[in-house]
């Protein structure tokens, strides 16, 4: 069952094309890793998908709900809430709230501090707590903005280049994060260049021209 | 190091002091200074030319002991440094007697009586001192009022006294109903009331006010230029100039130069302003400026931070208003805002008429403090990257724990350094407020080193201004530390 189906999606910036009936389909529970050359769309193809962009044409359907329909934004505030509550992103430069500290970062989002402490534990993050973010390697800054995508319980979380400024060490625990994300069957979409992680985790591949 | 700087100031005024003791001595012309807003004394008439009855008669006394006379206009406020510090020869424009002044200035003999009168318009319901009670009074700033008449009869009964420059203002403020009565020299009301006979809308109070002596005033210790003009007025008393003089200005002689006048025995009378009413004057004055300060702050940082906020929701009319808003507040002067919310805004609008003073003072301030603080916000917010403000969304953060959290703290980093500027600005800018006729820091302090002749009172002030600042510093240091994080 396909949790994300989109039909003929095309976007414009400034009256320039940056994609025109892209189709894309992402399985319940799978990887899917979209891969291409750089300038193509892919991380603009994201932000359309968590509404930071809006589409011109296609459509968008995600967990069985339409977020676009044949060029028409869906405008049933409940129902765009819900679609919005099932899909999270992980940005690239993890866009961490630089003034709060790390587990301010996660009770701003979410104010669970049984599951926030497990999470930190698990993504080895525990004894930081009280860092700020500029105090952080890349790596864990890296886990630090995938345990706050999590903390909101969605089904699907999308990775804009995970691994692009990490070391080998720190892509295979990504790479492990996603495996066990898979596990946990949520639904994970990754765009990346990084073939080494493509590897490791094994997805289904769109390439884009 | 505050010590230092009182010192260093004191010493810069005080050496002046003693240089031009004999002044005049050698000079064939003597400087007198004068208010020049003050008809029929000493003003400037419609060719620019400062004339009057005390300029007719110290160029008649200049003709009989052969030196000539120029008039200098001086802040009113300031005639006893002027005088003081050589800048002028001699006081000579309805200057009226007083101990302080005895003290701090030598005195010719009177040469003339004048008495306070109480001003009103014609159709105001007062009609002796005592109606005065609960109503308010304005007098000039320095004048004989100030000195003697705070604990008279006619102010122990007003609800409020202002203190303004001129007596063209006193009479001015009661025209337009911003006071209800005035205080002010019979010889100007007379004087004002016979040539707008026409327009006639001011009635005359005289009961119950002491009169008053008008005298000459030179340096201590020039006791050889008191001598020369005595001397010449008692020539021109005699032969009948003075009184023709007189006849021109008042229409009547008014004249009253007496040599064997007692007014000598009063020369040895001290001050007797104490230190501690001086300091009671300038501890008020410090309490109305921290009032403004703390009203201005309290008020325009939220209303800056609120019209920075509605600004982001990109309406367009009301972000063409509030353009509008910065434009002309950032354009303008704040002291002719002042002026305009006081004097301006009850002429355009009747009903937003704002009669208490303090109050239409810290509305200017905080009107175009606010102005300043929305544009230091909008710059804080706009520093903050694009992409908190997508995390914000698609982590689903609700907006106003996003502002409190998030969008304020990091905006306030970045332009904490403006505000603690603007702040400090306004420590200083409080002192236009005396311009409304309300006594701050600063006029406090003007009034207190006239009164009592002591220009180190200046460093004092200072010292006090100074600090404030720091006190603000070290405030804002700490905030900087409390936003001290790596960005
Ligand atoms: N807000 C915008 N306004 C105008 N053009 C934009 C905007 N955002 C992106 N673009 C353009 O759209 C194109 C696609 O950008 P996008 O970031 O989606 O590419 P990408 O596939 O993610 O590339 P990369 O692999 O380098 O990250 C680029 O040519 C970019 O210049
Ligand atoms: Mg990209």
């Amino acid at each position: 069952m396909n949790i994300i189906e989109v039909k003929n999606l095309s976007k414009q910036f400034l009256n320039k094309n940056i994609f025109r009936d892209f189709n894309f389909s992402a399985k319940k529970g799978e990887i899917t890793a979209i891969v291409g050359p750089s300038g193509q769309g892919k991380s603009t193809f994201l932000r359309i998908l968590v509404g930071l962009e809006k589409a011109d044409n296609g459509t968008i359907q995600i967990n069985g709900k339409n977020l676009l329909k044949d060029g028409v934004y869906n405008n049933d505030r409940k129902e765009i809430s819900d679609i919005f509550k099932d899909i999270s992103m992980v940005f690239q430069e993890h866009n961490l709230f630089f003034n709060l500290t790390v587990i301010d970062n996660l009770k701003i989002v979410k104010e669970d501090m049984r599951k926030i402490n497990n999470l930190l534990e698990d993504f080895g993050l525990a004894g930081k707590e009280n860092l700020f973010p500029a105090e952080l390697s890349g790596g864990q800054k890296q886990r630090l903005s995938i345990i706050r995508s999590l903390l909101l319980d969605p089904k699907i979380i999308l990775f804009d280049e995970p691994t692009s400024s990490l070391d080998s060490e720190n892509r295979v625990k990504i790479a492990n994060i996603l495996n066990k994300l898979k596990e946990d069957s949520y639904t994970v979409v990754v765009v990346t260049h990084d073939e080494r992680l493509l590897n490791l985790v094994d997805p289904i591949i769109y390439r884009i021209k | 190091m505050k010590n230092v700087v009182i010192i260093l100031i004191s010493l810069l005024f005080m050496n002046f002091n003693n240089n031009n003791v004999c002044l005049a001595k050698n000079k064939e012309t003597i400087i007198i200074g004068l208010d020049a807003d003050f008809p029929p004394m000493g003003f400037y008439n419609e060719k620019n030319e400062i004339v009057g009855f005390d300029i007719d008669l110290a160029k008649a006394v200049g003709k009989e002991m052969g030196f000539k006379i120029e008039a200098q206009p001086i802040n009113w406020d300031a005639k006893e440094m002027e005088l003081k510090t050589g800048k002028i020869d001699a006081i000579w424009n309805g200057l009226t007697y007083s101990e302080e002044r005895n003290a701090n200035m030598l005195l010719t003999k009177p040469y003339m009586k004048t008495k306070p009168v109480v001003v009103t318009k014609n159709d105001a319901n007062i009609n002796k001192i005592e109606d005065l009670e609960g109503k308010t009074v304005c007098l000039q700033k320095g004048a004989l009022a100030q000195a003697s008449l705070i604990s008279s009869e006619v102010c122990k009964n007003a609800k409020d006294i202002f203190y303004l420059e001129t007596m063209l203002d006193c009479l001015n403020e009661v025209k337009l109903g911003k006071v209800e009565a005035a205080v002010v020299d019979e010889v100007i009301a007379r004087y004002y009331l016979n040539i707008n006979s026409k327009e006639n809308c001011f009635k005359i109070l005289e009961k119950n006010i002491p009169a008053e002596d008008y005298v000459i005033a030179v340096a201590r210790g020039n006791e050889k230029l008191k001598n020369t003009i005595e001397e010449g007025l008692n020539k021109i008393v005699k032969s009948g100039e003075a009184a023709r003089i007189s006849e021109k200005w008042f229409g009547k002689n008014l004249v009253c130069f007496n040599e064997e006048d007692q007014s000598a025995k009063k020369i040895t009378a001290e001050s007797t302003k104490e230190n501690s009413d001086v300091f009671n004057g300038i501890f008020s004055g410090l309490l109305v400026t921290l009032k403004l300060f703390f009203a201005c702050v309290l008020f325009s940082i939220p209303l800056g931070l609120l019209i920075c906020l509605i600004r982001r929701r990109n309406i367009k009319i009301l972000n063409a208003i509030i353009d509008l808003y910065t434009l002309v507040i950032r354009g303008t002067p704040l002291l002719l805002q002042i002026f305009f919310i006081f004097y301006g805004l009850p002429l355009l609008l009747p009903a937003m008429k704002i009669s208490n003073r303090f109050l239409a003072g810290s509305v200017a301030f905080i009107i175009n403090y606010t102005a300043y603080f929305s544009e230091v916000f909008r710059g804080g917010i706009n520093s903050i990257p694009i992409g908190q403000w997508e995390a914000i969304k698609v982590l689903r953060i609700p907006k106003f724990k996003a502002i409190e959290k998030i969008i304020v703290p990091q905006s306030l980093k970045a332009c904490l350094p403006s505000i603690c500027n603007e702040v400090i600005t306004l420590v200083k800018d409080t002192a236009l407020i005396f311009t409304i006729g309300i006594v701050d820091l600063l006029s406090a302090t003007k009034n207190a080193v006239n009164i009592s002749a002591n220009v180190s009172i200046y460093g004092v002030t200072a010292a006090i201004y100074l600090f404030m600042c720091c006190i603000l510093n070290i405030i804002f240091k700490l905030l900087e530390k409390r936003f001290n994080y790596k960005s």
